[in-house]
């Protein structure tokens, strides 16, 4: 048996017809096709063979500079089990011609990369989290939270003395949680509007209007409780640690960068981000959940706020859109609307946030829902990239009855 | 091919006639100007006209005698050749080069259009993926760069010139050392971020600053080991040229929101293949920086509209401003694409001939929007069938058009 092939003498560029004969000892003779001359003679155990690349040809490369080329892989194939039997030699492209490997190739890429997604990552990024200093991210929260009161915040405009009771309101849950540093601190929210959060350092944020939305204290415990939760379990850390592997990883697989790519590789990358985002929010329910039964407050508190909070939101929206709606057609303003529409444009009055007005316009809010129910497809297809879950949702496993009956 | 063809060869001027008024009267009879007509006079041996039966021969033979031209009728002889002669395929696009003169009897011996082809398929490159995938998932990454030349080696070794495969002839140890120093480098950044977002952005601007000098060290380390029948390219890389191109005109470009982008797009090609040579041979640059300019409309509308968007942005649903946003940048991305690739390869060209590239808008964006839809579809799965449609794209819409020196380079290296 012989390999037929192109021979390259490195000398010159210029190429022959030429053959490839093994004989019993492993000696390879280089033949010339035209004449039968003899051109080399090299043991293959000297020879340098190119590894398959799909059907593209394969090169062997001889001691003096001299190469072949070749299209016969399978004989080249056949050699090396013969003279060099080594498993990974093109272990790769075994893999590849046969199909049943290929096709099994995909199910174990696309099972390790959901479970690393899904289990994996989030597991070590917990890990991770726990083993670094609580204190990593201080200067990293400190510089946000000064990027934001010069940004999007403004300053508190609640009274002491509310704040004051608040505070010490407060103070038993934060006593609860000292090795965390927690600092609760208030802010006039401006577009962001009734919100809490909180920092890795421990600092909790409430905007006045989600205090004045409340309706008693409790149910501002109940969002502190969630708080802490964040910090407690370091979602800030961790979320971090998932974003950056998945930005990563994903940008390494979809390698050499077009536009196509780098488009189709965010989608993923959102998409993931905030299914972990929603888990977060679901630990610090959790722990809200926790807390509450604890110290024996009634659950229903936190499920009061969230729907109140939920319910002023859409409003929100849905008065946005009729009043820009009704712009748009210029339709003339009814008399509800127009305290909306030039309250809107006075940031600076402390009572003016247009959110207030959800309580004056109840009435149109609750005619406006009915008619704009969102569609199955809409609400599904959104959840994807919301970073909270669902309302609904949330308030489902408070409005169980806690496991041990209070007294 | 029943009936025996003839070509139609110039031989020169007619004993006793006036050259001037020869030339005159030829230029009369195939309306032509005066350059091409020189061009012709000029030649050795030109063509005139390819493949037409023995009547219309002798109509044109003796046209031509009249007004006091030589011409021959020469039998065709069809030798098989390796090379495919094909005529004029539509290159007559407002973006094609000056030195392109579409016309029939100007080809011939002198120039010869040679397509770029493509010969690999999607599936077989699937396989050859998944494994990449497989691979670099379990080693975390750290086996990348095998995975990356066999890529490059299946694109270069399916991309043929007159018959003549690319070679790619790296090994993935070379690549290594500077992949993870890059690696660890975005890790850094991560991890600064992490620590504060003032680090952070500090160390993202540092490596802003190492890109180019990454990209012009990436380019001639990926050109020396491009083979060429055997032939390598070569990459010069001037550093100071490097950070101008790279950093300096992209940088202006932003800080001038966008007016100045056609301007740094032209410094970036003309950089990229004016630093090019193969064999000796250097790659020129002649395009015209007017025609760069058509470019900005589209871009400017979209940065307008998406501003709208942004401030805006309590009245417009966010899900469908964002839709919005991405798809319009979609198409003005596709848009650039396809007039930056034409505007690159019709300005490209070496001594031993020059480049055509008719890239189609409508059909690109067509394959686009295709590509796209189906790895949406399939969750990626698509991709390697997208790649290669991409790489085929490509191929059957770049010709070269070889000249003389052409054939006598190939010939000499065997």
């Amino acid at each position: 048996m012989a390999l037929q092939g192109i021979w390259f003498d490195g000398k010159t560029s210029a190429s022959q017809s030429v053959e490839l004969r093994m004989d019993n000892a492993g000696e390879i003779s280089v033949i010339h096709v035209a004449n039968q001359t003899v051109l080399a003679h090299a043991p293959f155990s000297a020879i340098r063979v190119s590894s398959r690349v799909g059907n593209t040809p394969r090169f062997l490369y001889f001691p003096d500079g001299e190469k072949f080329e070749t299209k016969q892989h399978d004989l080249i194939d056949q050699w090396l089990q013969q003279h060099r039997p080594s498993f990974w030699n093109n272990l790769a492209h075994q893999l590849e011609t046969h199909t049943y490997f290929v096709a099994l190739t995909l199910v174990l890429v696309v099972t390790i990369t959901w479970a690393t997604a899904v289990y994996g990552l989030p597991a070590a990024s917990r890990y991770i989290a726990f083993h670094l200093p609580q204190n990593v991210m201080n200067r990293a929260a400190t510089e946000t939270l000064q990027l934001l009161d010069k940004t999007q915040l403004k300053p508190t405009k609640l009274d002491a003395q509310t704040r004051a009771k608040i505070l010490a309101y407060f103070a038993p849950a934060i006593n609860q949680n000292k090795d965390l540093h927690i600092k609760v601190i208030f802010r006039g929210g401006g577009h962001i509007g009734a919100n809490a959060f909180a920092l890795p350092d421990g600092t909790v944020l409430f905007t006045d209007e989600i205090v004045r939305l409340s309706k008693n204290n409790d149910e501002l415990l109940a969002v502190l409780a969630h708080e802490i939760g964040h910090v407690k379990y370091r979602h800030s850390l961790r979320s971090v640690i998932q974003g950056s592997v998945i930005s990563f990883g994903v940008a390494m697989l979809t390698g050499d960068l077009s536009a196509a790519s780098n488009l189709l590789a965010s989608l993923p990358v959102v998409i993931t981000n905030m299914s972990y985002s929603r888990n977060f929010e679901r630990e610090a329910d959790d722990n809200s959940l926790v807390f509450l039964d604890a110290n024996h407050i009634e659950r229903h508190y936190f499920v009061d706020l969230m729907d109140r909070l939920t319910y002023q939101a859409e409003c929100h929206e849905l008065l946005i859109g009729s009043h820009l709606k009704d712009k748009l057609t210029n339709k003339s303003e009814t008399s509800q609307s127009s305290s909306a529409s030039s309250s809107k444009n006075n940031e600076d009055d402390a009572d003016s946030p247009e959110w207030l007005d959800v309580e004056a316009h109840k009435e149109q809010c609750d005619k406006l829902m009915a008619e704009h129910k969102k569609s199955f497809f809409d609400k599904k297809l959104m959840g994807y990239f919301a970073s909270h879950p669902e309302t609904n949702e949330r308030t489902l496993k408070f409005k169980q009855q806690p496991a041990n009956t209070q007294h | 091919m029943s009936a025996p063809q003839f070509d139609i060869v110039f031989r020169g001027v007619r004993e006793g006639f006036d050259i001037s008024y020869v030339k005159a009267q030829f230029a009369a009879l195939f309306k032509l100007d005066a350059v091409k007509v020189e061009r012709i006079f000029k030649s050795k041996r030109i063509t005139l006209k390819n493949h037409v039966d023995e009547r219309v021969a002798n109509i044109f033979v003796a046209r031509l005698l009249a007004i006091g031209v030589l011409a021959d009728k020469v039998p065709v002889v069809l030798v098989p050749s390796k090379a495919i002669y094909v005529p004029d395929n539509g290159e007559t696009s407002t973006y094609a080069h000056e030195m392109h003169q579409p016309v029939e009897f100007l080809y011939g011996e002198h120039i010869r259009r040679i397509a770029f082809t493509f010969s690999g398929n999607g599936f077989e490159y699937f396989k050859l993926w998944i494994i990449n995938v497989l691979v670099c998932i379990l080693s975390a990454g750290i086996l990348y760069p095998w995975a990356q030349v066999r890529s490059l080696r299946y694109f270069y070794q399916n991309t043929h010139l007159d018959n003549a495969e690319f070679r790619y002839t790296s090994n993935p140890q070379k690549i290594f050392l500077v992949q993870f120093a890059l690696m660890f480098y975005i890790a850094c950044v991560c991890y600064a971020f992490l620590i504060s977002p003032f680090y952070g952005a500090v160390s993202l601007i540092g490596l802003l600053g190492v890109l180019p000098l990454y990209w012009s060290k990436r380019s001639t380390f990926q050109q020396q080991y491009s083979f060429y029948c055997d032939t390598a390219f070569q990459q010069t890389s001037n550093l100071r040229d490097a950070y101008a191109v790279f950093l300096g005109w992209p940088l202006l470009a932003v800080l001038s929101a966008g007016v100045l982008a056609p301007y740094a797009v032209f410094k970036i090609q003309q950089y990229r293949v004016q630093t090019m040579s193969i064999g000796g041979y250097a790659f020129s640059f002649s395009a015209n920086i007017k025609k760069y300019f058509s470019l900005l409309p589209p871009l400017l509308m979209a940065e307008i509209i998406t501003f709208a968007c942004v401030y805006y942005r309590e009245y417009i649903p966010v899900g469908f401003s964002v839709l919005m946003i991405v798809g319009l940048w979609l198409l003005v991305f596709v848009r650039w694409w396809v007039a930056l690739v034409n505007l690159q390869w019709n300005a490209t060209s070496t001594k031993l001939g020059y480049f055509v590239a008719t890239w189609g808008l409508p059909d690109y964006n067509k394959l686009v929007i295709n590509n796209l839809l189906l790895c949406l579809l399939t969750l990626g799965i698509y991709w390697p069938w997208a790649k290669v449609r991409i790489a085929k794209y490509k191929a059957t819409h770049l010709a070269f058009f070889a000249n003389q020196r052409f054939k006598k380079w190939r010939k000499s290296l065997g």
